[in-house]
C-alpha cells in the first residue's frame, strides 16, 4: 500500500478540488436516484385513491420529470470530475515514466525488453488511469448508492430488505471468484499473446531466410503451437465472462422474486402499499449497478497495484550517474585517457568482457583497436562512453576519474559510433543533426561530404529531407552507416569512439573516410582524440598506437609497424589482408 | 518530425468497407453450428426478459389487487422459472458466442500469418514490419470483440426492444404513445451526441497511435538517445503527442458522460409522464396500478440497450476498420509463382544466366543483360562497387525476387517452372545480415529441419562457432529477441553452419563472412574448403581476399558484366578488377612487406 499512498499523493492530489466536486455532484445524483423510486410509488398509490388522488399523482410526475433532467446535468458533471483527473493523472505518469526511462543508462535498461518497456508506460499506466477516475469514482457511487438504497429500502420495510440482500450477496462473493481467476487468466493470456507477437514479428522480419530455407512448414508449426496456447486460454476466459455477466442479473431477478413472494403477501395483509412494492423492485434494480462495478473495482485496484509496482520500478529505481548531483566538467579540449587496470564483467556475466586493461593515449592521439569476434572491443568503447561505467579509478580523463564527469557533458564530448547504428524514421538531415528543424548549413553538409554520402544524398528523392524509413529501411547498409558516421563526425567532439563504423563501405570510400578523420581539427586547430576499432589493417595503419584485445585482455599495444614487425593476430591479419599480393 | 508524411500512411487497406462482412463469411462458416446455437438462444433469451414485467402486472392487478394469497405465490414461482429459464439461455448464449469468436479470430490469425509469411520479399520491403504484426494481433482482436460483444448482442438488444416495445403496446397501447413522444427527442440527442464521439473516438485513436509510434521508436533507439544527448528533444516530441493524446480523451470524456447521464434522465422524465398520462386513464379505468408498474420496469429496459448501443457501435466501427485492414493485406496476391516442372534428376547445380535484366518495383534497371555460366562444382566470384547488382543476381537465384527478362536455368530447366520449394532446397544462401529467431540454439541453425545433433555439432566445428555456442549455453541454449546477444560476426558464424545444415547443392555467399574478423574467417574457409568443393558456389564480396581462389571471378559495373577470368589473367588484363585490387591491397602509406 505505500506504492498506493505514494501514488495518490504525488499524482491525484493536485487533483483534489476536482475529486471533491466530483463527490458534491455525486451525492445529489445518488439522492435523486433514490428519491425518485419512492416519488413514483407516491404518484401510483395517489392514483389508486382514484379522482381525490389526481393533484398529488401530477406533483410526483413533475417532482420525477425535474428530478431527471437534474440528474442529466449532475451525473455528467459528476463524471466528467473524476474521469478528468483520469486522463490528467495518465498523462503525467506517461510523461514521469519516459523521462525516467531516458535518465536510466544501458547498464539498468539491459534487463528490459523493449516491448516490457512499452507496456509498462502504456497498458500498465492504462491500468492507472482506471483507477485515478474509475476507480476513484466507482468507490465513491458504491458506497453512496448502496448506503441510500438501502437506507430507502429499510425505511420502507426493514425485513423484506434483509432477504433482498441475500442473492446480491451470494452473487457478490461468486463474482469475485470468477473475477480472481479471471485476473490470473488476464496475465496469462498477455504472456502468450506476448510470445506469439514476438515469433510473428521475428518471422516477418527474417522472412527472406524463413523462405530462402523453405522453412515455411516449421514456422507455421511453431506459429500454430503459439496460437493454440493462446486460444485454450481465451476460451476458458469465455467460460468466466460467460458466468459473470448473468450471474448478477440473475441475482437482483430473483430479488424481484422475492418482492413478489414475500412482499405480494404483505400488501395484501396492508403492511406495504402498492406503490412501496413496485419502488422496491425499482430499487433492486439501482443496486445491481453498483454491486457489478464494485465486483470489478476490486480487480482494478489489484491490476494497478500490480501495475503501479512495474512503473515504480522504473520511475523510483536509482539512476546509474555516479558523479552525484555536480559532476566535474570535462575540458572543451581533446582529452588524454589514462586506463589502469581495467576490469569489466556485465551485470550477469560470469566471466569480465575486459580484463586487466591498461593503456594511455595522448590528447589528439589516434588509437587503433583490432581483435577477434567477442575480444571486447566494443564493450572497451561502451565503458569509456559510460554507456556502461567503469570501476572507480580504472579510466581518467585528463587526470580526473570519468566516473567523476558529469554525464551529459561527456556525452556531449565524447562520440560513440556504434557498429549498428540506429536510425530514426526522419529525414537523413534530422537524423545527422538530430534536431526538428534542420537547416540546409554548412555544417550538415560538411559532414555529409566527408561521410561519402553526397553522391548517394543527390539520387534521393528529396535529397537531405528524404525520410529513411522504420529504422533506416530505406538506406542499404553502407549509406546507414556513413549516415550514422555522419551523426557522429556533425558534433564537435574532442572524443570521437568508433566501432567498426566502415565495414560495410567498400575500400575506396573506407580509404576516403579515413582521409576526412585525419583532416578533421577541432576550433583552434587541434586534432580530436580518436579510438577506432577495425578489423581491417588498412583502417588501422595510421593509429598512432593499436591495442590488441584477446579474449578481454591486451595481447598486444604498439605502433603499426611494430606490431606488423612480430608475430601475433596484427601481422597475421596483416599478411592475410596483403599476403596474397605477396604471393602472387 | 511530427507532420505526418505520405509515406507513413497506412496503405495496407481496403478503401471500401462495404464487402468486408460478406468477405468474412468463408471463415466464420467453419464454427457456424455454435453461431447458429448462440442466434437461437438470443430469442429465447429476449422473451424472458418480456416475460418478467408482464407477470408483476399480473400479479398486481390479479391476485394482489384481490387480495388471493396463493395466487401471488404461485406467480412469483412462475417469475421464479422466467428468471431461470432467462439465465441459462443467456450464458448459453454468451458462451456458444464467445466460444465461436475466439476459435474464428484464432484460425483467422493463421490464415493471416501464413498469407503474410509466403507473400514475395518485394512486398516486405514497402510495408514496416510493425504494421504486418497488427494486422495478426490487434485488428483480430478487434474483430475478436465485435464477434462475442458487439455485433450479435446488438442483434439481441434490437430483439429486446423490439419485444418490449410489442408487450407494452399489447399491454397498453395509449400508454406506449408516450413513447412516440419521447423516443425521437432521444433519438436525436443520441444521434447528436454519437456523432460527434465518432469524430472524437477517431481522433483518440489516429493520436493514440502516434503517441505509441514514438514511444516504440524512441525506446528502440533509446541509446542512441542517450549518447547523442537527445533527451531534451525525445521528451518535447514524445509530449507534443501526448499533449493532443490527452486533450482528444478529455473532450471525449464529456460526450461520453453526456451521452450516458442523458438516457438515463429521459428514462426519468417518461416515468414521470407516463404516471401523468395515466392519471388519466385510470380514471377512464384503462390503465392500472399494475400496468404502470410493468411500464416503469419496461422502460429501464428498453433504455439500458440504448445507453450502451454507442459503446456497442463503436466496438463495431473499430472492427469494419480492422477488418478493411485485415483484408486489405488478405487481398495482396503478391506471392512468388512457381512452376510444376521438376529437375531431370537429381540436382547437379549447373546455374546459367542468359540476358537477364531486372529492376526492383519501378526503380531504374539493376541488372542489364547478364550471361553468366556457373558449372556444377565451380566456385564463381562476382565483385564490383556497391550498387553494381552483385547481390541482386543472389536473390533472383533463390527466387527472392521476380519479374526479371531474360532466362535463369537451373540443370536446364528455368527456375520459374520450377517449384519454388525445389528451387530453395536445391540453392542455398548466407546473407550478409543474419536473422536469428527467438527460440533455442538448435533451431536456429536447422530452422526446424530433422537434423541429428551429431551432425549439427560437426557443422558447428567447421565454421568454428564452438565459443559462441558454448557460450550460449549448447544447443539448448537460448538465442535472444533478434539475436541482440550475438554480435555481428558471431551471428554471421551461425549463419554459414545454417546454409551447411540445409546442404543445397548451390551456394550462394553473400558478404557471408564480412562481419567476421581475418584470422577466424581464414579458419573457417580452411574448414569448409572440402564441403564446398562438392557444391557449386557463387561468392560475393568486396573484400577481394576472400575471391581469389575462385575459379572465375565475373567484375560486375552498373548490371553489366565488365571482366571475366581468374585472378591471374584479370591481374595481367589490368583492368577494372586490377585496379579495385590495387585500391584494396596497395593503400598508398602502406609500407612495404617486412
Amino acid at each position: 500500500m505505500p506504492s498506493l499512498t505514494r501514488f495518490a499523493r504525488r499524482y491525484m492530489l493536485p487533483w483534489s478540488g476536482w475529486y471533491a466536486g466530483g463527490l458534491v455532484a455525486l451525492v445529489v445524483t445518488n439522492v435523486l436516484s433514490v428519491t425518485i423510486p419512492v416519488e413514483l410509488a407516491r404518484g401510483i398509490d395517489a392514483l389508486t385513491e382514484g379522482a381525490s388522488g389526481q393533484p398529488a399523482v401530477l406533483r410526483a410526475a413533475l417532482s420525477v420529470a425535474a428530478m431527471g433532467l437534474v440528474i442529466i446535468g449532475i451525473r455528467t458533471a459528476s463524471r466528467v470530475a473524476f474521469f478528468t483527473p483520469g486522463r490528467h493523472v495518465e498523462a503525467a505518469v506517461k510523461r514521469d515514466l519516459f523521462s525516467a526511462i531516458l535518465r536510466h543508462q544501458p547498464s539498468f535498461l539491459r534487463a528490459y525488453e523493449t516491448g516490457d518497456l512499452f507496456s509498462r508506460v502504456g497498458s500498465d499506466v492504462n491500468m492507472l488511469r482506471l483507477l485515478a477516475g474509475f476507480g476513484v469514482l466507482q468507490i465513491a457511487n458504491t458506497f453512496l448508492a448502496l448506503g441510500l438504497a438501502a437506507a430507502q429500502m429499510t425505511r420502507l420495510d426493514a425485513g423484506l430488505t434483509l432477504w433482498l440482500v441475500l442473492p446480491l450477496a451470494v452473487a457478490t462473493g461468486l463474482v469475485q471468484l470468477v473475477i480472481q481467476r479471471m485476473f490470473v487468466l488476464m496475465r496469462r493470456l498477455q504472456i502468450e499473446q506476448a510470445a506469439l507477437s514476438s515469433w510473428i514479428l521475428s518471422s516477418y522480419r527474417g522472412v527472406s531466410t524463413v523462405q530462402g530455407f523453405a522453412a515455411e512448414p516449421a514456422f507455421e508449426e511453431r506459429f500454430a503451437a503459439r496460437n493454440h496456447a493462446a486460444l485454450s486460454t481465451m476460451l476458458e476466459q469465455s467460460q468466466m465472462r460467460a458466468l459473470l455477466g448473468p450471474m448478477l442479473s440473475l441475482a437482483a431477478d430473483i430479488d424481484v422474486f422475492l418482492v413478489l413472494l414475500l412482499g405480494g403477501p404483505r400488501v395484501i395483509a396492508g403492511d406495504l402499499s402498492l406503490g412501496e412494492l413496485v419502488a422496491f423492485t425499482t430499487l433492486v434494480g439501482f443496486v445491481t449497478g453498483p454491486v457489478r462495478s464494485s465486483s470489478f473495482l476490486l480487480s482494478v485496484v489489484r491490476q494497478a497495484q500490480a501495475a503501479l509496482e512495474r512503473v515504480d520500478a522504473i520511475l523510483y529505481a536509482p539512476v546509474d550517474r555516479p558523479e552525484g548531483e555536480e559532476g566535474a566538467q570535462p575540458s572543451d579540449a581533446p582529452p588524454a585517457l589514462t586506463v589502469r587496470h581495467l576490469t569489466f564483467r556485465y551485470p550477469d556475466a560470469d566471466t569480465p568482457a575486459l580484463d586487466d586493461v591498461s593503456f594511455d593515449l595522448p590528447a589528439g592521439g589516434t588509437l587503433g583497436v583490432m581483435g577477434l569476434t567477442g575480444s571486447g572491443k566494443t564493450t572497451l568503447l561502451r565503458v569509456l562512453a559510460r554507456l556502461y561505467n567503469p570501476p572507480e579509478g580504472t579510466v581518467a580523463i585528463d587526470g580526473v576519474d570519468v566516473r567523476d564527469l558529469d554525464l551529459d557533458a561527456w556525452r556531449d564530448r565524447a562520440t560513440f559510433v556504434p557498429q549498428r547504428p540506429f536510425l530514426f524514421s526522419e529525414s537523413v538531415a534530422s537524423n545527422i543533426l538530430l534536431a526538428d528543424t534542420p537547416d540546409e548549413d554548412t555544417v550538415l553538409h560538411a559532414a555529409i561530404d566527408r561521410c561519402q554520402l553526397s553522391p548517394d544524398v543527390a539520387t534521393m528523392p528529396e535529397g537531405v529531407h528524404t525520410r529513411v524509413g522504420e529504422s533506416g529501411v530505406r538506406l542499404s547498409g553502407g549509406q546507414r552507416q556513413r549516415t550514422a558516421l555522419a551523426r557522429g563526425l556533425v558534433r564537435p567532439s574532442a572524443l570521437l569512439l568508433l566501432d567498426d563504423v566502415m565495414s560495410a563501405v567498400d575500400h575506396t570510400t573506407e580509404k576516403r573516410l579515413i582521409e576526412a578523420l585525419r583532416e578533421r581539427t577541432l576550433r583552434g586547430g587541434a586534432p580530436p582524440t580518436t579510438i577506432l576499432v577495425a578489423n581491417r589493417v588498412s583502417a588501422l595503419q595510421h593509429a598512432d598506437r593499436v591495442l590488441v584485445l584477446e579474449a578481454g585482455r591486451v595481447a598486444a599495444f604498439d605502433t603499426p609497424d611494430a606490431l606488423r614487425a612480430r608475430p601475433g593476430l596484427f601481422r597475421d591479419t596483416w599478411e592475410r589482408q596483403q599476403g596474397e599480393e605477396a604471393r602472387r | 518530425m511530427s507532420t505526418p508524411h505520405d509515406d507513413d500512411r497506412d496503405t495496407l487497406q481496403r478503401d471500401d468497407t462495404r464487402g468486408v462482412f460478406r468477405d468474412l463469411w468463408p471463415h466464420l462458416r467453419g464454427d457456424i453450428g455454435l453461431y447458429a446455437f448462440a442466434l437461437l438462444l438470443a430469442p429465447a433469451t429476449a422473451a424472458m426478459v418480456m416475460v418478467q414485467p408482464w407477470l408483476i402486472r399480473a400479479a398486481i392487478d390479479g391476485p394482489i389487487a384481490q387480495g388471493d394469497l396463493p395466487g401471488v405465490v404461485q406467480i412469483a414461482w412462475w417469475y421464479l422459472a422466467a428468471v431461470l429459464v432467462g439465465f441459462v439461455c443467456q450464458t448459453g448464449h454468451v458462451l456458444a458466442l464467445s466460444y465461436a469468436a475466439m476459435r474464428t479470430i484464432t484460425r483467422l490469425r493463421a490464415t493471416v500469418y501464413r498469407h503474410t509469411l509466403t507473400r514475395a520479399q518485394a512486398f516486405f520491403d514497402g510495408q514496416p514490419t510493425g504494421r504486418l504484426l497488427t494486422r495478426a494481433t490487434s485488428d483480430v482482436e478487434a474483430l475478436g470483440e465485435t464477434l462475442s460483444a458487439g455485433a450479435v448482442t446488438i442483434v439481441l438488444d434490437a430483439l429486446q426492444v423490439t419485444g418490449v416495445l410489442v408487450a407494452m403496446f399489447l399491454l397498453d397501447a395509449r400508454l406506449t404513445a408516450v413513447l412516440l413522444l419521447v423516443g425521437p427527442v432521444l433519438a436525436a440527442v443520441v444521434e447528436i451526441l454519437r456523432r460527434r464521439l465518432r469524430a472524437l473516438y477517431q481522433a483518440v485513436r489516429t493520436s493514440l497511435s502516434e503517441l505509441n509510434a514514438y514511444l516504440s521508436e524512441r525506446l528502440d533507439g533509446v541509446q542512441t538517445v542517450q549518447l547523442y544527448r537527445d533527451e531534451a528533444r525525445s521528451l518535447s516530441g514524445f509530449d507534443t503527442r501526448l499533449d493532443r493524446y490527452r486533450d482528444a480523451t478529455v473532450r471525449t470524456n464529456v460526450y461520453d458522460a453526456l451521452l450516458y447521464a442523458a438516457v438515463d434522465g429521459v428514462g426519468s422524465v417518461t416515468m414521470a409522464l407516463m404516471l401523468w398520462y395515466g392519471s388519466g386513464g385510470l380514471l377512464d379505468g384503462v390503465v392500472t396500478a399494475g400496468v404502470l408498474a410493468a411500464f416503469i420496469d419496461y422502460v429501464s429496459k428498453l433504455f439500458r440497450p440504448i445507453q450502451e448501443f454507442s459503446a456497442k457501435v463503436a466496438v463495431i466501427q473499430r472492427a469494419t476498420a480492422a477488418l478493411s485492414k485485415i483484408f486489405g493485406l488478405l487481398d495482396v496476391d503478391r506471392a512468388i509463382g512457381g512452376g510444376s516442372d521438376a529437375l531431370p534428376g537429381a540436382p547437379r547445380g549447373h546455374v546459367v544466366l542468359r540476358g537477364v535484366s531486372f529492376a526492383y518495383d519501378l526503380g531504374p534497371a539493376v541488372l542489364d543483360g547478364i550471361d553468366l555460366e556457373i558449372r556444377p562444382g565451380e566456385v564463381v566470384a562476382l565483385v564490383g562497387r556497391t550498387g553494381s547488382g552483385k547481390t541482386t543476381i543472389g536473390k533472383l537465384l533463390i527466387r527472392a525476387y521476380d519479374g526479371h527478362t531474360g532466362e535463369i536455368t537451373l540443370d536446364g530447366v528455368p527456375i520459374d517452372a520450377l517449384p519454388v520449394d525445389t528451387v530453395r532446397r536445391t540453392i542455398g544462401a548466407v546473407q550478409q545480415d543474419v536473422q536469428m529467431f527467438p527460440g533455442d540454439v538448435r533451431f536456429n541453425l536447422t530452422l526446424g529441419a530433422d537434423i541429428p545433433d551429431e551432425r549439427v555439432r560437426e557443422v558447428i566445428e567447421w565454421v568454428h562457432a564452438g565459443p559462441v555456442v558454448a557460450r550460449l549455453g549448447g544447443l539448448d541454449g537460448e538465442v535472444e529477441e533478434s539475436g541482440r546477444n550475438l554480435s555481428g560476426g558471431e551471428a554471421q558464424l551461425l549463419g554459414f553452419a545454417r546454409a551447411l545444415l540445409a546442404d543445397a547443392p548451390v551456394v550462394v555467399l553473400d558478404e557471408a563472412t564480412a562481419s567476421v574478423d581475418s584470422l577466424t574467417e581464414a579458419r573457417l574457409q580452411d574448414a569448409t574448403r572440402a564441403v564446398l568443393a562438392r557444391k557449386t558456389t557463387l561468392v560475393i564480396a568486396h573484400r577481394l581476399s576472400t575471391v581469389m581462389d575462385a575459379d572465375r571471378i565475373i567484375v560486375l559495373d552498373h548490371g553489366r558484366v565488365l571482366e571475366v577470368g581468374d585472378h591471374a589473367s584479370l591481374m595481367a588484363q589490368d583492368g577494372a578488377y586490377a585496379r579495385l585490387f590495387r585500391e584494396q591491397f596497395l593503400a598508398p602509406t602502406a609500407p612495404a612487406p617486412a
